[in-house]
């Protein structure tokens, strides 16, 4: 009796946990939320449209490289095909976290995953005590939940300022120094640089291609280059 | 209208992504050979997204035109590897940017 008032006890102060590991975390992804609502307003987007697809993205960087495609003229498959690439990374999280939703309800398992970011899943492997089904559910929807509608809200406020800039505002660099501030942590050894280089000059020089096919030429190799390395290593 | 939708198919696409493994194919271990494409994939596209941002479109010989968009992309790539955030670098980078733009 004491032990389930104990897991019960435990289990309601999963959300106010969750609320408190998302405040900071909520407040660094804000600037980024900002950039994408402002950059909206110039593919055009209107805004309850962006916000709508804040949602439905909620991945920062792949919103972003949308926009910036769409803006560039590229074609309807160079924007999802660049979208899949950057978010694969989502496919090795959800296999990882897997386990953790093997015995949730099936509402869970379908919309659930819908919260699923870089800063969530690295939230829930740093904590040990989301083993039980409820517990993590509720951690997740209350932590998930929280940034989502932060981070709806930043990409709402970005398109409401955005037209209000100063002109001669470089709002067009905007999203590509944010680009390059998400890229360079990620350039820790030698393979990912020559990756992200290969598939940066290759991306450069074919840049006057129709459609956007510029991205699609340089990620294929920058892939080439990462396969080649791994082989070689091997 | 097509916009909105091309970017509502996005959000399409990264849901899948995301209950991919935990929910169409429950998989708690992709094989090898995708784990190793899946990682470079990350680099490669953002890369590449950041060249044709540089770019803007403009074939090499015109991109002198572009210099404030690469110094503030330099400025703001070096600072978040250095400091591992991104706040400060990208309000750094775009202070360059906007600098070099104004002279």
């Amino acid at each position: 009796m004491t032990m389930t008032t104990d897991t019960s006890r435990s289990r309601t102060h999963r959300g106010p946990a969750a609320l408190r590991d998302v405040v900071p975390v909520a407040l660094s992804i804000a600037p980024l939320g900002l950039v994408i609502g402002a950059t909206a307003r110039q593919v055009p987007v209107p805004s309850a449209a962006n916000a709508a697809v804040a949602a439905g993205v909620f991945a920062g960087a792949a919103h972003l490289a949308a926009l910036t495609a769409l803006a560039a003229g590229a074609g309807v498959l160079t924007v999802l095909g660049t979208v899949a690439l950057i978010n694969a990374r989502l496919l090795l999280y959800s296999a990882a976290l897997e386990p953790r939703f093997r015995h949730q309800p099936r509402w869970f398992r379908w919309l659930g995953p819908a919260l699923l970011i870089d800063q969530t899943y690295l939230m829930v492997t740093a904590r040990d005590d989301l083993d039980d089904a409820a517990g993590f559910r509720r951690y997740w929807s209350v932590a998930g939940g929280a940034l989502l509608a932060s981070w709806v809200c930043a990409v709402g406020l970005g398109s409401a300022l955005g037209p209000l800039l100063p002109p001669g505002t470089p709002l067009a660099a905007a999203a590509v120094v944010v680009l390059a501030g998400m890229l360079a942590p990620r350039l820790t050894t030698a393979r990912p640089v020559a990756v992200a280089l290969t598939a940066l000059l290759v991306a450069v020089v074919a840049a006057p291609l129709p459609g956007g096919l510029g991205v699609l030429v340089g990620i294929g190799a920058g892939l080439v280059v990462g396969v080649l390395l791994d082989r070689g290593r091997r | 209208m097509a916009t909105v939708a091309v970017l509502l198919a996005a959000g399409l696409v990264s849901w899948l992504l995301r209950i991919a493994a935990i929910t169409l194919w429950p998989a708690p271990r992709l094989p090898a050979a995708v784990h190793r494409v899946l990682a470079h994939a990350a680099p490669a596209a953002i890369a590449a997204m950041l060249g044709a941002g540089i770019a803007g479109g403009a074939a090499l010989p015109d991109l002198a035109g572009r210099a404030p968009v690469l110094v503030g992309a330099l400025v703001t790539a070096a600072l978040a590897w250095w400091r591992r955030g991104l706040v400060l670098p990208v309000v750094a980078g775009l202070l360059a940017a906007w600098a070099l733009t104004a002279l």
